[in-house]
């Protein structure tokens, strides 16, 4: 093999450069969606990057339900930004309970059509995805969330296949301009954040919500971690929240103990 | 010594805003010095202060330090002495964490409180009675974060101690990063 060519070298040394600039907030700022989580947008720059695809990861009983449906809630009624919640599980009337059941009145911003909430016909992928695709349109959708994300690996035989799909999925939400939270399942004892432990590869961001229970206390608690959010500058700290009466709370300035 | 030495090297503690004490005492001396050091926050402090306790349960001390003196008007209160699973409600002066050793739930709480701007100092009572129920290493994580909390929001704090063996090992720890070490 022969020498490297000069100005490829130099190309390489730019590109470095303009990766530390942009690991040091030296661009022009980053357009984000701010998720209505209160507390977690300190941990983001403000909050999730527009057009982004982020996984919500968490065990059983996390919050992750109450998480999506918050994120909507307040893009809804306080942003003017529509969403949609894409149920692959639940009938959408269980869907609005659990948001009455917080204090949130969904009837009103489903009229006004700034949400909507939907559970598609589940035959094939290309389906699934038109479907969402057409109820992000019909509203003028910003904000969508789909819960259980990983119901969509099972359309797909071999992993490639699967992050082909994600990708394809990605690439739409960008165009679209809309920001997307996928909500995953965590197994008990799991190391991954997925079902096939390859969507956090393709996703732009990935949160983790979790239980903490300590060797030397009683105390369980509830715990996030922004694992990952491309282009921001993130906290990496293991942060407390609680899930209150106005929904999910996190405290930035608090610790884990 | 005496309560007069005790009394006389109280009265010289200077509390400015921003300043951070660790304190430890004999048993017999506890009540004298908490309520000596209260008086001297509360009469520095245009602000309310907020009381951790984590040895007597909020109504019986709230008495007493009224009883001494104290104007426990100008107190929030975060008691961590209930029992699990049966607290009581929250309420304008008091709010509740599972046990004493629950330490994300106490720092979720002085979070809360704090971003409100509305208190000027801390009392944590105590940190020997934190060294009974978590271990060494995370009773002086808490004490960090503590004293770290009051200096980035510019608060007064006391961290209290009894002299005891769990305790002093934690006090030995804090120490450093105090403004001023008092024994008694």
């Amino acid at each position: 093999m022969g020498k490297k060519p000069k100005v490829k070298k130099a190309a390489n040394s730019r590109g470095r450069k303009a990766a530390v600039k942009a690991m040091a907030g030296d661009q022009r700022p980053m357009e984000r969606v701010n998720t209505g989580i209160g507390g977690l947008d300190e941990l983001l720059e403000g909050g999730i990057p527009t057009g982004s695809l982020n996984l919500l990861a968490g065990r059983l009983g996390t919050g992750r339900m109450i998480f999506g449906l918050q994120y909507l809630y307040y893009g809804a009624k306080e942003k003017d930004e529509p969403g949609v919640f894409v149920s692959l599980e639940k009938e959408p009337e269980s869907v609005v309970d659990i948001m009455k059941s917080i204090g949130w009145d969904p009837d009103e911003l489903i009229e006004k059509k700034m949400l909507s909430i939907i559970k598609p016909d589940m035959h094939r992928f290309e389906n699934l995805k038109e479907s969402i695709i057409d109820s992000i349109d019909r509203i003028g959708a910003k904000r969508v969330v789909i819960k259980p994300f990983s119901l969509l690996t099972a359309y797909f035989d071999n992993v490639y296949d699967v992050r082909k799909a994600l990708s394809d999925l990605r690439r739409e939400m960008k165009r679209m301009d809309c920001t997307m939270i996928a909500v995953t399942d965590i197994k008990e004892g799991d190391a991954s954040f997925s079902s096939t432990g390859f969507e956090e590869f393709v996703a732009n961001g990935v949160i983790v919500l979790d239980f903490q229970a300590k060797k030397d206390s009683n105390e369980f608690t509830r715990t996030l971690l922004v694992r990952k959010m491309e282009r921001t500058n993130h906290s990496l700290k293991l942060v407390p929240f609680e899930i209150t009466k106005k929904g999910i709370e996190v405290y930035a300035g608090a610790e884990v103990f | 010594m005496d309560e007069k030495k005790v009394l006389a090297r109280l009265s010289k503690v200077k509390l400015t805003g921003g300043k951070v004490l660790l304190v430890v005492s004999q048993p017999q001396f506890y009540d004298m010095i908490s309520v000596q050091l209260l008086r001297a926050l509360i009469r520095n402090s245009k602000k309310k202060g907020i009381y951790v306790t984590l040895t007597r349960p909020y109504t019986k001390l709230e008495a007493s330090l009224k009883k001494s003196g104290v104007d426990t008007a100008k107190l929030f209160f975060i008691d961590g002495t209930e029992k699990p699973g049966s607290l009581p409600e929250n309420s304008a002066q008091v709010s509740y964490v599972e046990e004493p050793g629950a330490l994300t739930h106490l720092s979720v709480s002085l979070t809360r409180l704090t971003a409100s701007g509305e208190y000027g100092f801390i009392y944590l009572d105590s940190l020997s009675t934190m060294a009974m129920y978590r271990e060494l290493d995370v009773v002086q994580r808490f004490g960090n974060y503590l004293v770290n909390k009051l200096r980035e929001l510019e608060m007064d704090g006391v961290v209290f101690s009894l002299d005891s063996e769990k305790g002093a090992k934690a006090v030995a720890a804090l120490k450093p990063i105090c403004d001023e070490y008092l024994e008694f």
